[in-house]
């Protein structure tokens, strides 16, 4: 190895290795929401502020309410115990540990009220009021029915846990008697453990998780009477575990299932070993490659990019199978012959399609957006790994003839593709009869598919009666003023919406928002009621109730006491409010942040609430979720999508038109895309699938890849005449094998953790098996019933009209020479690359002048169309007026034309489409000699008067033979007055064409030139005008000598045209590219006759 | 042998469920139980409160499931409940308070308000549902059947509840609740009267000119 290249693949090497090293796993779900979303913004702060990640939900259940709750303690007790691994675990209500903790919230609720309410508090604890008020309690204590007040009166004599009426209604009644850790029937519990480590990445989740798992292990071990209950784990480092361990898990998975299914494919297609392990071995690379890329440049993968590998599996899969099928069909070509031959559709192929996956960067979707970077990146580095290196090993290492695998007879039987045709009708009929497409309004798609962390989530959410799950609304500010003002603005629109039945009810912490202008006022009243224990202690114990009534007040006195004592706001503090408050209060260097619950009506939809949550006040202010989130997603995501599949349908026509030329040939195309669409709906509705958030983008995607499969099958189609065999033999085992691959590469995402991926891969999958199906096996029989079209060859572009040649003109005319030059052949070469149809037809006509190597004529055609671009330059600034004369380099042989006008008689100056043919005229204007040009009316209406206009400003006069006999009466006649006249050959009209050999083929050439010598007897000068680097070359060969007389005969008229046209052949085959042919010009090739030549050139000739 | 196999069986009659025949004919002499009153009197022993307080009035019931408690001492009360609407009244506060059973969710404060016709079991399954019956005991005249509340709501602040029954003729002498603090609510019930005929306006008070309020209403 050379050293230069030994340091470059030691660069890779090392890029590699950084990249996979740099690699690691996004597991937030978040992450793959649009960010400039305000719904995903509000999602982002809630979880970066109130989502305590090291706090892990652990839930038990049980037989019975005893046992579960018993359960519950006794494995609190033992993981709790465990200081390495939590560092608190609560598994009731703290109140219920230690009913005095209630006290600060309470006191600080109170501390809070408005200075009156306060007061009217501390009135109601005068020494004078106390006696009636104690009696008062005891009254109630004698007569309530309700267990609850019963309970709570007899610890509360003072009455201090009655809040005043509109505070106490500020907390929903659904909220009340809200349990948070165990269901009503007790044989559930829920128990929160905060992880001791900082779990700051996935792995130390992982550790973590498994570390507790096995405390619980080991805590059933040593309690056999808990062998039965069942433990589930949720909460973000369960999530985060989870996740992380199922996107390795669907990284192997897809990569691993799609390797296997490809090599299966291979081997059943081939039954080679070799060719198989080294695909799979190329393929590893591939991905590695690729994942070391993204490693690179994005550094992380998330849940759905990760399904890359998977696509780019199977997509790669196809270049190798052109290839490998290339080198089968052409088993005398070397790797490079091959590689040459297929190089420029691999690497076009492989632009569109990376194109096509580049265009999901407009999803808007992060995860789908670096889903299409990374397929798009490894597509490019997969087409350049297969076509450097899959094929030269398996050349050097073949043994013998390999297998060409053949499509089953029957496919191409017209009874088959009738009873296809009828059965997809039928079925797709029956889908849509059976149902409508059903569209999940949810957000579903973006959640973990059979996450047991997910549903251990929602089976708490269900025990735990919060059934509908409420939005989340989010104030900022940055201070508590500006929080607790917006805060208050969102209550009076959330009061407006309940009454307007929009929301079911809500909850704000505003009960629990301190108010500093009111803490400021109530400090003395604090300070006051703290003072008073004894004497409210000595009232109490008077009155009947004993030391264990006074608790509460005693707790929540200590409180005032120490709130009054608090220069600043003041907040609670002990375990139970720092447990309620870092749920609904948060604080970070821009301020604070607070934070409630809305609950929805139970009907209420996505986009309702996507709709109603922008009527709320927007100032730092959102309400969020997964309902608005999905409701806001949906309209972005249907208008995006429609814009976009209006787009890639314009687009489409466009390329359909253009490769086609017919609109027959397009509304087949369309025909068979839109069955395949309509057909994939229907299975997927009689299969219960649903169109989500990410599959929707299937849409667009299957649309650029099904359209491959119409377009190469209906040029196969045109290029074998309809033959449906020859066809499949060419190119419908190719597209088979590529449409499983593909398949397989979508389908291996099947079975993702997250569920949107899954099911676009899944809709991928079929979607592609329906439209290569049709396209492969019924698109066949459409087009030879429909749309054949093989008797004449392809006609010239359909660009070239008298629009475009006027608009040219005025372009040549404005536009320097040398800024224009390399714009035309860059849409020259954009031309080539896109029109694969007419770079065939091109590739063709050059064949038989580079001796049928296809290479050279390949090299010859990309040429040609670059000189085209500059010819078409040239010819047009001539046209519009500007002077030729500057651009001939060279005259040879000019004295032809000089003898010819000095005796007076006629000359025919004949020349092929070599060159710039057209110069001829201006250059011989420039000398005041005048020419006639003889021409074929040109395609289409106006453009053979906008030529000949553009001609006869330069002094040319132009004769249009066509339907015309009297045409070349008037050209015999000019040429006997001795005038100068030009004749294209090489392209005649089927009238006044002549078999002649040209190359050793048939050829077909116009006997106009035979014709006019005989009845003119003018002197006949072939010539042609050739571009060099200089400039151009125009160089006239010494006139043809013939015997007028015996052109009488046809046979020598056809002998004189094929002594003009051979004395072309050593220019043309020394410049084929610019031998400027769009249109076949070779009849087809007749193998089956021995005598090919023969009975061709007999037949061109009759 | 036959004490060998005595002092065997011992355990597992120790062991064995409650009395299930008692439960089952007391439950299904609620059948034949179309109305019913009686004179009750109420004692609350709270472990917050140096003496009991004691409170006496008079409930009515009318199949299948109409009560009214009616406190006369210290303070009128009543409590009035016509199938799922539940009244509290407070007469000399002028003041009422409406709770819906039915909209209020199973298992929460439904359990709690539902604690009033603990003593008048609509069916087996029903009674099952909420109760588990943990022991069956002879007391003086009867036998006193001693309940565990399945809800956890209601346990955690009555972790257990007694049914006295006075047989043979299986009515009703008493209900105690006993709560998580040890404090007890003891209902005793005298001069009852089976079946006699009421007038349904007695399960609907007039609370005509009194602040009526809902408390467990959802609102914001």
């Amino acid at each position: 190895m050379r050293p230069t290249r030994a340091a470059l693949f030691g660069l890779l090497i090392v890029a590699v290795g950084l990249g996979l090293f740099r690699l690691h796993f996004d597991t937030q779900v978040l992450d793959l929401l649009p960010p400039q979303l305000k719904v995903v913004e509000g999602l982002k702060l809630y979880q970066d502020h109130f989502s305590n990640h090291r706090e892990m939900i652990l839930s038990v259940r049980g037989p019975s309410a005893p046992v579960t709750e018993a359960a519950a303690a006794s494995l609190a007790a033992q993981i709790g115990a465990d200081s390495n691994l939590v560092e608190t675990v609560r598994w009731r209500p703290a109140w219920q540990e230690d009913p005095t903790l209630a006290a600060e919230l309470l006191a600080a609720i109170w501390y809070n009220q408005p200075p009156a309410t306060f007061q009217e508090l501390a009135g109601r604890l005068e020494e004078t009021n106390l006696p009636s008020l104690l009696q008062s309690a005891k009254e109630r204590l004698a007569t309530s029915f309700s267990p609850t007040d019963i309970a709570r009166l007899a610890y509360d004599p003072f009455g201090l846990t009655d809040l005043p009426e509109e505070t106490a209604a500020q907390i929903p009644a659904s909220m009340r008697d809200q349990d948070w850790f165990a269901s009503p029937d007790g044989t559930y519990h829920a128990m929160f453990v905060q992880a001791r480590p900082p779990l700051e990445d996935y792995q130390e989740c992982i550790w973590w998780m498994e570390g507790m798992k096995r405390a619980v292990a080991a805590w059933k071990a040593k309690f056999p009477q808990y062998a039965g209950i069942t433990v589930h784990y949720t909460g973000p480092p369960a999530f985060v575990a989870e996740t992380s361990q199922g996107m390795r898990r669907d990284l192997t998975q897809s990569i691993t299932g799609a390797m296997a299914l490809i090599g299966l494919l291979f081997w059943a297609a081939y039954r080679r070993l070799l060719p198989t392990l080294w695909i799979l071995i190329l393929l590893t690379v591939i991905v590695a490659g690729a994942l070391a890329l993204g490693g690179l440049f994005m550094g992380a993968l998330n849940v759905v990019s990760l399904g890359f590998a998977g696509i780019l599996l199977g997509i790669t899969a196809d270049y190798a199978l052109v290839l490998y099928q290339s080198s089968l069909a052409h088993p005398e070509m070397d790797a490079t012959a091959v590689q040459r031959r297929v190089r420029s559709g691999i690497l076009w192929s492989a632009t569109a399609t990376a194109g096509a996956f580049f265009i999901l960067r407009a999803s808007e979707f992060p995860g789908l957006s670096q889903l299409g970077t990374m397929v798009a990146c490894g597509l490019a580095l997969g087409a350049v790994v297969i076509l450097s290196w899959y094929l030269p090993p398996l050349l050097k290492l073949k043994k013998g003839p390999a297998r060409l695998p053949r499509l089953p007879g029957f496919t191409r039987e017209a009874g088959f593709a009738r009873t296809a045709t009828v059965a997809i009708l039928i079925l797709t009929a029956a889908g849509w009869i059976w149902r409508r497409p059903i569209i999940d309004y949810t957000g579903d798609a973006l959640q973990p598919s059979n996450s047991q962390a997910y549903a251990a989530l929602q089976e708490m959410e269900r025990e735990l009666n919060r059934s509908e799950e409420p939005f989340i609304a989010l104030v900022r500010g940055t201070t508590p003023e500006e929080v607790w003002g917006r805060l208050q603005a969102l209550h009076t629109s959330l009061t407006n919406a309940v009454a307007a039945r929009q929301i079911s009810s809500f909850m704000l912490p505003t009960l629990l928002w301190p108010q500093p202008a009111a803490q400021q006022a109530n400090r003395a009243t604090a300070q006051w009621l703290a003072s008073q224990g004894g004497r409210l202690r000595q009232a109490a114990l008077t009155n009947g109730f004993s030391t264990n009534a006074l608790v509460l007040a005693d707790a929540i006195l200590r409180v005032w006491d120490r709130a009054a004592r608090t220069p600043s706001i003041f907040w609670p503090t002990n375990e139970l409010s720092q447990w309620i408050l870092q749920r609904v209060v948060a604080q970070d260097t821009n301020g604070y942040l607070a934070m409630g619950a809305v609950y929805p009506m139970p009907d209420a939809s996505a986009g309702a609430a996507a709709k109603w949550a922008k009527t709320l006040p927007q100032d730092q202010t959102w309400l969020t979720g997964w309902k608005p989130l999905a409701g806001e997603l949906l309209r972005t995501m249907t208008s995006k999508v429609a814009v976009m599949l209006v787009a890639v349908i314009l687009l489409l026509a466009i390329c359909l038109r253009l490769a086609f030329g017919r609109w027959l040939e397009v509304g087949l195309g369309f025909g068979a895309l839109a069955l395949s669409g309509l057909l994939l709906c229907a299975i997927m509705q009689m299969a219960g699938w649903s169109w989500n958030l990410l599959n929707v983008m299937a849409l667009p995607l299957l649309l650029g890849a099904a359209v491959d499969y119409t377009i190469l099958m209906q040029l196969a189609l045109r290029r074998h005449r309809g033959d449906i065999a020859a066809v499949h033999r060419e190119i419908g085992v190719a597209l088979t094998l590529s449409c499983a691959t593909t398949a397989i590469g979508f389908g291996s995402l099947a079975w993702a953790g997250n569920g949107g991926l899954a099911s676009l891969g899944r809709i991928c999958a079929l979607g592609i098996c329906c439209a290569g199906f049709i396209a492969i096996f019924l698109l066949p029989f459409w087009w030879t019933r429909w749309g054949a079209d093989f008797g004449e060859p392809a006609g010239p572009p359909g660009m070239y009209n008298a629009f475009f040649w006027r608009v040219g003109l005025k372009v040549a005319r404005s536009v320097p020479r040398s800024a224009l030059t390399p714009l035309a052949r860059i849409a020259a070469w954009a031309y080539w690359r896109t029109q694969a149809e007419r770079r065939e037809i091109v590739v063709q006509n050059l064949l038989p002048a580079v001796d049928g190597d296809r290479a050279q004529a390949e090299l010859a055609a990309r040429r040609l169309f670059l000189n085209f671009g500059a010819k078409m330059v040239d010819l047009l600034r001539c046209e519009a007026g500007c002077p030729a004369e500057a651009l001939i380099d060279q005259l040879v042989n000019a004295s032809v034309v000089l003898d010819a006008r000095n005796r007076k008689n006629g000359l025919l100056l004949v020349t092929p489409h070599l060159g710039n043919w057209e110069f001829g005229g201006y250059i011989l204007a420039a000398r005041n000699i005048k020419l006639h040009v003889v021409t074929l009316a040109e395609p289409g209406r106006d453009l053979t008067e906008v030529r000949a206009a553009a001609r006869a400003r330069n002094g040319i006069e132009t004769i249009v033979i066509g339907e015309d006999p009297f045409a070349f009466v008037q050209i015999i006649k000019l040429l006997q007055e001795g005038a100068v006249m030009a004749l294209l050959l090489d392209r005649p009209t089927p009238a006044t064409a002549t078999a002649v050999e040209l190359f050793g083929r048939p050829f077909r050439a116009a006997l106009a030139a035979a014709d006019l010598a005989r009845a003119s007897g003018c002197a006949i000068a072939p010539v042609f005008i050739l571009g060099t680097e200089q400039g151009y070359m125009v160089e006239l060969l010494p006139t043809i000598a013939y015997d007028r007389g015996e052109l009488g005969e046809r046979a020598a008229r056809q002998e004189l045209t094929r002594q003009i046209m051979q004395s072309f052949e050593p220019f043309i085959r020394k410049f084929p590219d610019q031998w400027y042919h769009f249109i076949p010009i070779w009849p087809p090739a007749t193998a089956a006759a021995p005598n090919w030549k023969q009975t061709e050139l007999t037949s061109l000739a009759k | 042998m036959k004490k060998l196999l005595l002092i065997l069986a011992l355990p597992w009659a120790a062991l064995a469920a409650p009395d299930d025949q008692f439960v089952q004919d007391w439950i299904k002499a609620q059948a034949g139980v179309h109305s019913w009153t009686a004179d009750f009197k109420q004692t609350r022993e709270l472990k917050a409160l140096t003496e009991p307080l004691t409170a006496t009035g008079k409930i009515w019931f009318m199949a299948p499931d109409n009560f009214r408690w009616e406190v006369m001492k210290p303070a009128p009360t009543i409590a009035a409940r016509v199938k799922d609407d539940l009244l509290v009244v407070f007469p000399r506060l002028k003041r009422a308070e409406k709770y819906s059973l039915a909209s209020l969710r199973k298992g929460q404060w439904k359990d709690l308000m539902g604690l009033l016709d603990t003593g008048f079991p609509h069916s087996r399954e029903e009674f099952e549902e909420r109760f588990h019956v943990r022991d069956v005991v002879d007391i003086p005249g009867g036998r006193r059947l001693v309940l565990d509340p399945k809800s956890a709501l209601v346990k955690k602040y009555l972790p257990e509840i007694s049914i006295d029954v006075r047989t043979p003729d299986l009515t009703l002498l008493a209900t105690t609740m006993t709560f998580i603090d040890g404090s007890v609510l003891k209902n005793e019930f005298t001069n009852t009267q089976l079946n006699p005929p009421l007038d349904a306006a007695v399960f609907t008070p007039s609370v005509e000119g009194y602040k009526v309020t809902q408390p467990l209403a959802e609102a914001p």
